[in-house]
């Protein structure tokens, strides 16, 4: 029921009105059309190279032979429309929160589908935890958007964190490259490295999104606890002090920086939210920054 | 009430060991606490493990905890125990700390007292005493007064110690070893422990170490273990050790004062003398005064002025002043002066008017008895009744030779009455009248509160009392059948009559000493009366219409009654007690005193209490640690 209510014709409004904000926003831009770095048989100039036996002889520079005397080919930049991938963080440790962080990120990736639909790029979402679960395979326009709301209704949460081994499955199952967007905590224990840097290295455009709760920053705790972890189970016992919440608050707030600052040093927009912040707040800001529109 | 502690030794061990064991189960036994869902465990485990950093110190932590609460237990249990420590006692003895407060022990020594030095022995005395001891702490001044009763608590006692504060009275060493020796009569291993400075009246005297049965005039120390704590050092005093005032009898308006100073130190001192009369310097000189030298300085014939507040002051010619200011100052007060105007009745008596005529105060009228009508006595302050008595006593006091009926009744005559037994009494002071020659006497028949002044052997034949308020004299002989009037005593008689009349009282011509009870006249006033003090007011008994007040400060005091304050005043007055230089060794009947056996080592204490406070402050430290999350 909770997630019948996630989609509903307010929230469709809302998206729409993001939609037009993005438009005016971004007005003169071409509409929809994105260039990927792939050269191919577009109209724009992009670059030369050799000529190679087998190569269209059409696209010759018979100037540049003229002044080089050297057949050089002229390469172009293939325009083709974008694909984007919505990588939604369905482990445990995203039904933590008030609201869940979960709800919070479907909200997300529906804002950003919709955006992405109306764009006319090819919209795929990809539910993962340790594995990569059923995705939406990709679709285009604006009236794809109730498809886009049914698959979020029916993403079952659960398991593990595992970006590593989960984007390496994403990235070897999908040949098509584009934008990979990661909506996740990125509360992985085995670390957020290598799942990022396998979707860079397949040449994808990562887009990260941090969502956390305010409660798991600075936690209400105190006394005697035995603390279960929500993914593994594993206990800890511990006597809450304040210097320990102090000491929490300062690593939680260490980790997010390393995780920005992972992202920062390699050109990955970065994004960080927490669940108090309404959703739109966060689409405009990304559309402010750049990155997801051009 | 007595309290018995169930718990033996062995029950006190298995106790031990079942409380220990629980101790050690429930650190073993793990608390089941409450579980808390988390989303990242990792984060929380990079902070433990700093906080964390060896697994030993964690082990180690919780073992101290666990060695506090043994140690808690063990307090407690060694605390039911009731350990002693010291000399194990299977008796407590039984002590009476004698501290003297005389004046003496307001000596100044360097930056304390000598009192204060009394204490601190005192103390140390006391805090030396076992579980089974029991003290009594005695107050040694011109009384003795019980502090306490036998007292085992060695807290409430020191605290007592601490609220002593000394008099201005000399101290009475015998009373207070006979009050001290009849506390511990029938106790136990009895010891008395005087502290002071060793300056006592009378302590070779009235003391036996014998028993004396049947003697009440000795002081039985017999049995009881008796020591002295010496304490002071300083020896230097000069000291007025008697002022005194008074009218001359003759000339009432004139007065004669008496100083007598002397030097108590080792060295000769120059001192200057001031007399005040109110705030007026009257009299200043120098003395110079020998080692041990007393001068006596005597001013006649002073007079004048209404003030009759006296003050003599000694001081230093130069330095500063001596460590006992007490005696450096005396007070006294002149009684208040009265001229007086008397009737006489009489049918002619050259005697007995020569004899009033020689009181320059008084102004004499005569008046024959035929001639005498009820209030005929207003404007007089006395009447004397010579051989006629009148209907009715008249309304101003009255002096009756040979009544009929007024102011007393009588019952038969006796001839040729002997004076067998004569009162102490105002009227009868300076004067004896047992050779006296009488023809014949009336026995009067006294009435309630009337004062027998003379008795021929059993038959009262001179009564002094009151009337309505109005005072009388009655001798129950006619002046023409004796040869009283012949004799020196007569004069004297008829002037401590109306001297009585009046209100004066020889008494207060010279001033009282402290830590004596003085009767002083209360007037009117029966039950009690107000007295107020240099130390403050109080209330004092009226007995034999005078108020009987305990002086126990210097200075000047008054009477409060109907008709009037009555003043007084009180001073040392004590040579011995001026003689501040302290005895180191004390004799009494014979025997010298010696110290006290060291007080700490012979005596044994009680410790559970300190367990206790012990177990208390683990059980704090305890508390502050877990909080500070130390020991979790």
């Amino acid at each position: 029921m909770e997630r019948e209510r996630l989609f509903s014709d307010e929230f469709l409004k809302k998206l729409e009105y993001l939609y037009l904000v993005s438009k005016k926003v971004f007005a003169g831009r071409v509409r929809a059309e994105r260039r990927t770095r792939k050269t191919g048989a577009g109209i724009e100039f992009a670059d030369h190279r050799d000529y190679t036996l087998g190569d269209d002889v059409r696209y010759i520079d018979w100037n540049l032979y003229g002044r080089l005397d050297k057949l050089l080919l002229r390469l172009f930049e293939e325009e083709e429309d974008l694909s984007i991938y919505m990588l939604l963080d369905c482990s445990r440790s995203m039904l933590i929160g008030d609201p869940p962080k979960l709800d919070y990120a479907m909200k997300v990736v529906a804002a950003l589908c919709y955006v992405g639909l109306a764009n006319l790029d090819r919209v795929s979402i990809v539910p993962f935890s340790d594995v990569v679960h059923e995705r939406l395979p990709p679709a285009r326009g604006k009236g794809r958007i109730f498809k886009v709301f049914d698959f979020l209704r029916g993403v079952e949460p659960g398991g593990l964190t595992r970006l590593g081994a989960s984007l390496t499955q994403f990235v070897h199952q999908t040949k098509r490259r584009g934008m990979v967007v990661v909506v996740s905590d990125f509360y992985d224990p085995i670390g957020f490295e290598e799942g990022l840097n396998v979707v860079r290295y397949h040449k994808f455009d990562p887009f990260v999104i941090q969502i956390f709760d305010r409660k798991e920053a600075d936690p209400p705790l105190h006394g005697d606890l035995t603390l279960l972890d929500c993914e593994t189970g594993e206990p800890k016992e511990v006597t809450i002090s304040a210097s320990i919440l102090e000491d929490y608050r300062r690593e939680h707030e260490r980790y997010c920086k390393e995780l920005e600052g992972f992202c920062t040093a390699r050109a990955v927009p970065f994004f960080r939210t927490s669940t108090e912040h309404p959703f739109d707040d966060l689409i405009l800001r990304i559309f402010r920054a750049g990155g997801f529109l051009k | 009430m007595s309290v018995t502690f169930p718990l033996t030794p062995q029950t006190l061990a298995w106790l031990a060991a079942g409380l220990g064991g629980l101790v050690v189960v429930a650190y073993v036994l793990k608390l089941r606490r409450r579980r808390q869902e988390i989303p990242f465990s990792k984060l929380w485990q990079r902070v433990l493990r700093e906080r964390d950093s060896s697994t030993w110190w964690r082990r180690l932590k919780r073992l101290v905890s666990l060695a506090l609460q043994l140690a808690f237990l063990a307090l407690l249990l060694g605390a039911a125990l009731d350990p002693q420590i010291g000399e194990a006692r299977t008796s407590g003895r039984n002590v009476v700390v004698i501290l003297d407060a005389s004046a003496s022990m307001k000596v100044r020594e360097g930056d304390t007292t000598r009192i204060e030095l009394a204490k601190r022995e005192a103390r140390k005395l006391l805090r030396g005493l076992g579980g089974a001891d029991a003290a009594l702490l005695l107050k040694m001044d011109a009384q003795a007064t019980a502090l306490t009763r036998f007292e085992t608590d060695a807290a409430r006692l020191l605290a007592l110690v601490d609220r002593v504060l000394p008099t201005d009275t000399a101290a009475d060493l015998p009373r207070a070893l006979a009050a001290a020796a009849d506390a511990l009569r029938g106790r136990s291993d009895p010891m008395i422990v005087i502290v002071g400075d060793g300056a006592y009246r009378g302590a070779q005297k009235e003391i036996v170490w014998q028993p004396a049965p049947g003697r009440l005039d000795v002081v039985d120390l017999s049995g009881i273990d008796v020591r002295f704590v010496p304490v002071g050092e300083v020896d230097r005093n000069v000291g007025i050790v008697a002022f005194n005032v008074r009218r001359y009898f003759q000339n009432k308006l004139s007065y004669e004062m008496l100083v007598e100073v002397e030097n108590l130190g080792p060295d000769p001192v120059t001192e200057k003398l001031s007399l005040y009369s109110g705030a007026e310097a009257i009299d200043t000189r120098t003395l110079s005064l020998a080692p041990g030298e007393r001068q006596r300085q005597i001013y006649p014939d002073l007079g004048g002025g209404d003030e009759r507040t006296l003050r003599a002051h000694i001081e230093p010619a130069s330095g500063p002043p001596d460590a006992f200011p007490l005696d450096d100052t005396a007070w006294a007060l002149l009684p208040e002066r009265k001229k007086q105007k008397a009737l006489v009745v009489t049918a002619d008596n050259l005697y007995l008017e020569a004899a009033l005529l020689l009181d320059a105060n008084l102004t004499v009228d005569k008046l024959r008895p035929a001639a005498w009508t009820p209030g005929a006595e207003t404007g007089y302050d006395a009447v004397v009744f010579d051989g006629f008595t009148p209907a009715a006593p008249p309304s101003v006091p009255a002096l009756y030779f040979h009544p009929t009926g007024v102011p007393v009744a009588t019952r038969g005559e006796i001839v040729r009455p002997d004076i067998t037994e004569l009162a102490e009494h105002p009227v009868t002071r300076w004067v004896t009248l047992v050779d006296v020659n009488i023809d014949k006497a009336s026995v009067l028949v006294p009435g309630d509160g009337d004062a027998i002044l003379a008795k021929s052997v059993r038959e009262p034949i001179a009564v002094a009392g009151t009337r309505g308020g109005t005072k009388f004299v009655a001798f129950g002989f006619a002046l023409d059948g004796t040869d009283l009037m012949l004799r020196v005593a007569f004069p004297v008689l008829l002037m401590n009559v109306l001297d009585w009349f009046a209100g004066d009282d020889a008494e207060l011509l010279t001033t009282y000493k402290t830590g004596r009870v003085w009767p002083i006249p209360a007037g009117q006033e029966t039950g009690e009366v107000t007295v107020d003090g240099p130390a403050g007011a109080f209330r004092a008994p009226v007995q034999d219409g005078r108020a009987r007040v305990f002086g126990a400060y210097a200075g000047v005091y008054k009477v409060e009654r109907a008709e009037g304050g009555l003043g007084v005043a009180a001073n040392l007055a004590d040579p011995l007690e001026s003689n501040i230089k302290p005895e180191r060794k004390l004799v009494l009947g014979g025997r010298a005193i010696e110290a006290p056996p060291a007080f700490h080592p012979s005596l044994s204490r009680s410790i559970w209490v300190y367990l206790v406070l012990a177990a208390l402050l683990l059980s704090a430290v305890e508390w502050v640690t877990y909080h500070r999350r130390v020991t979790v």
